[in-house]
């Protein structure tokens, strides 16, 4: 699914991937993928 | 600037304040294990630096010497000062937890800026893909450092 997001939106999503991904590289994945889930749920369903 | 001094100053900033100044020491030190840390390991002086550079963006209002001097620690107090003001968040780094009266009045203000901004076409828009390739690439450092 495309779709774009701000900025400021892209500096937290940064911030708490490498936050997880210092505790345990699987969480960053997994935070990846409910992240993008989440948001096409948005899409979705707004 | 000694450390005690540092630190001090620090702990007195407001929320906004010690959220975003916890994460760029977060930036300086990432990368390392504990026992690099413990040795007094550096990260790469451009890693440093690019924290350094952005401070002035993410913490415009904060006295940029106070914000230097927390930065060029050495790398076990830069370690020790995160953890510090990430004890003084409500619920940890923000996004680890929502909760907390002072955090929810903070994001409530937050949203409205980057809205603002939005409406003012101020904020320009990237596409997910690009954030995910940065977002993949920044891990791929963290995992295996230069």
């Amino acid at each position: 699914m495309n779709y774009d997001i701000r900025p400021e939106a892209e500096g937290d999503y940064l911030k708490a991937l490498v936050y997880y991904g210092i505790q345990r590289p699987e969480l960053s994945l997994e935070f990846e993928a409910e992240f993008e889930l989440f948001i096409e749920r948005i899409l979705e369903s707004p | 600037m000694d450390y005690g001094v540092i630190e001090k100053s620090c702990l007195a900033l407001d929320f906004d304040e010690r959220a975003e100044l916890a994460f760029l020491l977060l930036d300086t030190v990432k990368g390392l294990s504990d026992e690099q840390v413990e040795r007094g390991e550096e990260t790469p002086a451009a890693q440093r630096k690019e924290a350094l550079k952005v401070s002035g963006e993410l913490l415009p209002e904060t006295d940029p010497a106070l914000v230097q001097a927390a930065l060029s620690l050495p790398v076990k107090e830069r370690d020790v000062l995160m953890d510090k003001l990430r004890d003084t968040l409500d619920d940890g780094f923000p996004g680890e937890k929502v909760g907390g009266r002072e955090w929810e009045e903070a994001w409530g203000i937050e949203i409205e800026r980057r809205a603002q901004r939005a409406r003012e076409g101020k904020s320009k828009s990237i596409p997910w893909e690009e954030v995910k390739k940065k977002g993949r690439k920044l891990l791929n450092e963290l995992r295996y450092p230069s």
